[in-house]
């Protein structure tokens, strides 16, 4: 396999969101380190934020050898999932925020950043949807 | 159709927008009592009804609501003017007419933590009072130059905090600043706060007058300009004030969180409106960190051979080595035994620093139960009487105003029991002085009123651990007085029982006993009575016996971390030391697990229908509005929640700020509001703000005032009524154990009997409104630190004369049904898995019959483990819904009938609860359930499909343009 020429043949499409998987991981790293502290006192599940985040990395990893058209749909897919795990889990330190109470515990500031970051990563997931993943358009489905 | 490329990033778009909406519908939906409360909608279609400001029918009305909010708003200022607390006054107030010019000092003037943050309403800006305006509204001229100042520099980034004490900066009054005094000089009036609220307690030391608030003192001394220098301490928590002669402080004033609306009841206080009548509710010690307590309060790590089985909640502990020895009842049995020269008291264990030996004045600045009055009272304790046959204590009291200025004087009666070689041989403890009860009454200038105080003797009883286990009342002489505070209450009964003891008050002057405010009460018999209260008093079936032996450290520990309590029988030997280090050993590991509960190998089988029958079709079917009026014990109660299905079963033990409506019964859905600092939601008539933020328990209770308590409860309950809510989780009565309780604000005092009575006040009118008040949190979670998990040992008498006492008092004399259990281990039981706790004590031996709710945490592996809590009692799941789902797959996946069984009771156990709230007095027969959706809620769901048909929509051109373009190239 020509890894060189493979490289080579891939589309912004596919850079973008190799860019955002990469960011993906980080943010998973990120969240597995701080979910603890920046969630609610009442979530005891966030690491599964950080699984989810893993899996677009995974899937750029084949694509890079085994180019499919809509892989990329999956990450956005993947990204929206990572959101509503967040939504759901960041909700208390929101409501504590604007009711100005300390009730569910948690770190309003890293609720919002996990919140925005899996926006940023889906917004950058659709924007790749919408360029070519290889130059020669050539896919295996 | 070609474009491919244009077809899938548009599928990827919608595919996004589609996730993010679900992801939105679904928080929607799990926060739905929310979102119905910001619209004003009502959930079950039931209007709550049985309010006092409801019309001839009993509906309430916009117009009802308007008077609700007035009364309310009046109360808030009634509860300061009576809860405020004046420490000091040498003569400088009331103010007089002439004296209006006034400069506020101090960051926390301009900048009041209304609340503490915790449970509670958010504030209706436009109704809320701050201190300025509360003393302008009052007539007074304020220095607005200052003020402004002031509030331009106290942001969120410079307010009182945990960790900060909220002043300006020592240069902060400029030469140019000074220069406005001049106008403003009638008085010097400086607020000073401290802040506690939830998850986290404050920085230790920070009760100490900080080098910012001294700066300020010192300038406003040298500026010469002031006369009068009045202090406000604002906040739960009890400042350190030895400081108040140094500075020539003229007056201090305690005020607690005023709330959003009660300001102006301080100001009236000040001005001479309002007499003040408060009594502080903790001691205010002149060492925040000197008290027993303190030396195992904070953050303590098991240490483990390798790693903790559970990190999150299973690796901290905290000891209550301080035994009984709490608040005043340290400072005050200290002092009695210092000044009769006994058990070592004026040792210098836990003498100030650099004292050569204890000394009560050195150590307390101003006593617990201590307040003054622009009134003067004398009070004479005429008679104590005890009639057996309702086993009860009788003190009759005159009070006497001596001066002309008409008032509300608190009477508190104190008593002391014997303490017996008995006692000391087998660890019996007990207080110089406590608390039985306590009446306020309004007393005319010059005039005198007579009261009566009538008090279990119950409540006098020791709890003997280490003997039969039980409590137990020893013969001897039993000493009953009156006083200004538990110091002079304990002074009085010095005096009488040894007349040539030199007194000092609290400022270390010498006092002359009040001899006719003690009475003396002999107990005869030939021994000790341990049989009396061997059966608990509300269900005689049940025998009183040691429940918590596995709370005390001594219990698990290795011999050579065993631990002695504090007693006075050696106060300098057994003065508490930290408790730094503690070595998880076996059992100790094994004990911090929660993950206890198997299926039974004799298990009823669920599927089977063995054990108990469910899902069940009667001939005539019993609706949720048939169950009102039906005793507890009744078996009709079995047939009705035997009706439900598993699925059915699994919806009322799961919280989403609220319990969901069951159809098979027409039982409507109903929220479970936040408090206790007001309720967290908005009324459903008129204009719809806010509930109130009222003025926090501590204040409260410090009225010492049976009549406000009370008031107040029936003022919460009836706008929980007009906000459409029939459960909340409030109020709290942990003990302040010490300075640094951060939660002060949601709790009632330092003192296990104030509690008690605050508690039952409050809940038995909320209980007559129909409001189900889960009271919170049951027990031993005195301190925020590491509050989910923290293992909390003490022993079983602190635990039933102190830490228990008033969650007792909220059950039985309260006859609440509801309560919460709290987030800490009871020793290492998590007190929501702790069935000795809910099914032996709460509806054993407090013949309780409600619902019992846990603190807001989810499933976790070791620890918050749903059978465990279901089997131990737990019968709702605090703000997770989610519980529901898992119950159900837990249930269906074991085949565990047991469970089953134990659902079906919590059903019984919250169906009783509910009936007896304000939703029985708004249901009858022919109330029918729906389960429709509000509008928003289908608004939702039509969006949601919308995006999803155009996503598909995408996909499907995306694949079909792919198709032909393939077809093309072949």
């Amino acid at each position: 396999m020509d890894i060189k020429a493979l490289i080579k043949n891939k589309g912004i499409g596919y850079w973008i969101c190799t860019g955002a998987s990469v960011l993906s991981l980080i943010l998973a790293i990120i969240v597995f380190a701080s979910w603890d502290n920046a969630l609610p006192n009442a979530v005891t599940d966030g690491y599964l934020i950080g699984i989810v985040l893993i899996f677009p990395i995974l899937i750029q990893a084949a694509v890079t050898f085994f180019p499919i058209r809509f892989t990329n749909v999956l990450s956005v897919i993947l990204y929206g999932i990572a959101f509503g795990l967040t939504a759901l889990r960041v909700a208390a330190a929101f409501a504590d925020f604007f009711n100005n109470v300390a009730y569910q515990g948690g770190q309003f500031g890293m609720c919002v950043f996990y919140a925005v970051a899996v926006i940023v990563l889906g917004v950058a997931g659709v924007a790749s949807c919408f360029f070519k993943q290889t130059k020669d358009e050539k896919y295996i489905i | 159709m070609r474009k491919s490329k244009l077809w899938l990033g548009l599928s990827g778009l919608m595919v996004f927008i589609l996730t993010i909406m679900l992801s939105l519908t679904i928080l929607a939906n799990t926060y739905a009592g929310y979102i119905n409360d910001f619209f004003g909608l009502t959930t079950s279609g039931l209007k709550l009804k049985g309010s006092s400001y409801g019309d001839e029918n009993g509906e309430l009305t916009d117009k009802g609501y308007e008077n609700l909010i007035a009364d309310s708003y009046d109360f808030c200022t009634q509860l300061e003017e009576e809860g405020s607390v004046l420490l000091r006054n040498d003569g400088v107030l009331p103010l007089k007419e002439t004296e209006r010019n006034v400069t506020l000092f101090g960051g926390s003037s301009a900048n009041i933590r209304y609340r503490s943050g915790a449970g509670g309403p958010t504030p209706n800006d436009a109704y809320v009072i701050d201190l300025g305006k509360a003393f302008t509204d009052a007539g007074f001229n304020i220095n607005q130059t200052l003020y402004e100042k002031y509030k331009a520099y106290m942001d969120n980034n410079h307010r009182v905090d945990i960790n900060r004490v909220g002043e300006v900066p020592a240069n902060f009054h400029t030469s140019a600043i000074q220069a406005t005094y001049d106008d403003y000089n009638d008085a010097a009036i400086v607020t000073f706060a401290r802040y506690g609220t939830e998850n986290t307690d404050p920085t230790l030391g920070i009760m100490k007058l900080d080098s910012k608030e001294e700066a300020l003192l010192k300038m406003i001394n040298d500026s010469g300009k002031f006369d009068k220098i009045i202090v406000l301490l604002s906040g739960p928590l009890p400042m350190e004030l030895g400081w108040l002669d140094k500075y020539n402080v003229n007056a201090c004033l305690w005020f607690g969180n005023p709330g959003y609306y009660g300001l102006p009841g301080v100001v009236n206080v000040l001005s001479g409106k309002a007499n003040p009548s408060g009594h502080s509710v903790f001691t205010f010690a002149a060492n925040s960190m000197g008290s027993p307590a303190m030396a195992n309060f904070g953050s303590y790590t098991f240490t483990f051979d390798g790693s903790p089985v559970d990190p999150t909640f299973g690796s901290h502990y905290v000891v209550y080595k301080e035994g009984i020895y709490v608040g005043y009842k340290y400072y005050e049995t200290r002092y009695e035994d210092a000044v009769l020269d006994r058990g070592n008291a004026k040792s210098t264990a836990g003498a100030i620093s650099g004292a050569s030996e204890w000394n009560y004045a050195d150590e307390v600045c101003f006593p617990f139960g201590y307040g003054l009055s622009y009134s003067e009272y004398t009070q004479t304790l005429d008679s104590v009487t005890y009639n057996a046959r309702d086993d009860k204590f009788t003190a009759n009291v005159t009070v006497k105003n001596t001066n002309n200025k008409a008032g509300k004087s608190v009477v508190q009666i104190y008593a002391q029991q014997p303490y017996t070689d008995y006692d000391k041989q087998n660890g019996v403890e007990k207080s110089a002085i406590q608390l039985m009860d306590y009446e306020k009454v309004d007393v005319p200038a010059g005039g005198t009123v007579n009261v009566s105080v009538e008090f279990d003797r119950y409540l006098l009883a020791s709890y003997d651990e280490n003997g039969d286990g039980g409590y137990i009342l020893e013969p001897g002489d039993y000493y009953f007085a009156v006083g200004n505070g538990a110091h002079e209450a304990l002074n009085n009964i010095i005096g009488v029982k040894k007349s040539d003891t030199k007194l000092i008050d609290h400022t270390g002057k010498a006092y002359t006993a009040n001899t006719a405010g003690v009475k003396t009460y002999k107990l005869d018999g030939d021994g000790i009575d341990r049989t009396t209260y061997k059966q608990s008093p509300y269900d005689e079936d049940v025998t009183v016996d040691n429940k918590f032996d596995d709370a005390d450290l001594n219990y698990w520990a290795d011999e050579n971390q065993k631990i002695t309590y504090l007693t006075r029988n050696d106060w300098d030997a057994t003065f508490p030391t930290t408790v730094k280090t503690l070595h998880a050993n076996e059992r100790i590991v094994d004990g911090l697990r929660m993950d206890k509960y198997k299926k039974a190998a004799d298990a009823p089988s669920y599927s089977d229908g063995e054990g108990s029958v469910y899902a069940v079709e009667l001939a005539d079917p019993i609706d949720f509005a048939d169950m009102k009026g039906v005793p507890y014990d009744d078996p009709k109660w079995d047939e009705f929640v035997s009706q439900l299905s598993l699925q059915e079963l699994c919806i009322s033990i799961g919280d989403a700020r609220g319990i969901a409506g069951v159809g098979a019964i027409n039982k409507p859905g109903n929220s479970i509001a936040e408090g206790p600092e007001g309720i967290l939601a908005k009324f459903k008539y008129g204009d719809k703000r806010a509930a109130t933020g009222f003025p926090t328990l501590p204040t409260v209770t410090a009225t010492w005032d049976h009549e406000m308590q009370t008031k107040y409860g029936d003022l919460f309950a009836e706008e929980a009524l007009f906000c459409g809510v029939a459960m909340i989780n409030a109020p709290g009565c942990n003990i302040i154990r010490t300075p640094y309780s951060s939660r002060a604000s949601e709790y009632m005092s330092e003192d296990g009997m104030l509690s008690y009575y605050s508690v039952s006040n409050i809940i038995y009118a909320m209980r007559e409104k129909g409001l189900i008040c889960n009271v919170k949190h049951c027990f031993l979670n005195e301190q925020e630190t590491h509050r989910q998990g923290v293992a909390t040992f003490s022993n079983e008498q602190a635990i039933r004369e102190i830490y228990l006492r008033p969650f007792e008092g909220a059950l039985t004399r309260g006859q609440s049904l509801g309560i919460m259990t709290s987030y800490n281990r009871i020793g290492l039981q998590y007190a929501a898995t702790h069935s000795v706790l809910m099914e032996d004590v709460m509806r054993g031996e407090w013949a309780y019959r409600g619902s019992i709710i846990d603190d807001a945490l989810a499933q976790s592996q070791y620890y918050s483990s749903t059978p465990d809590m279901l089997m131990a009692g737990t019968n709702i799941f605090c703000l997770d819904a989610a519980r529901s789902n898992q119950m159900k797959t837990l249930i269906e996946n074991t085949d565990d009938g047991a469970l089953l069984k134990k659902l079906q009771e919590s059903n019984k156990w919250i169906f009783y609860a509910l009936i007896h709230s304000s939703m029985a007095g708004s249901i009858d027969e022919n109330y029918v359930y729906t389960d429709k959706l509000e509008w928003w809620q289908s608004t939702l769901i039509a969006v949601d499909v919308v995006i999803g048909a155009v996503a598909v929509g995408a996909i499907v051109m995306f694949a079909l343009g792919t198709y032909l373009k393939k077809k093309e190239e072949n």
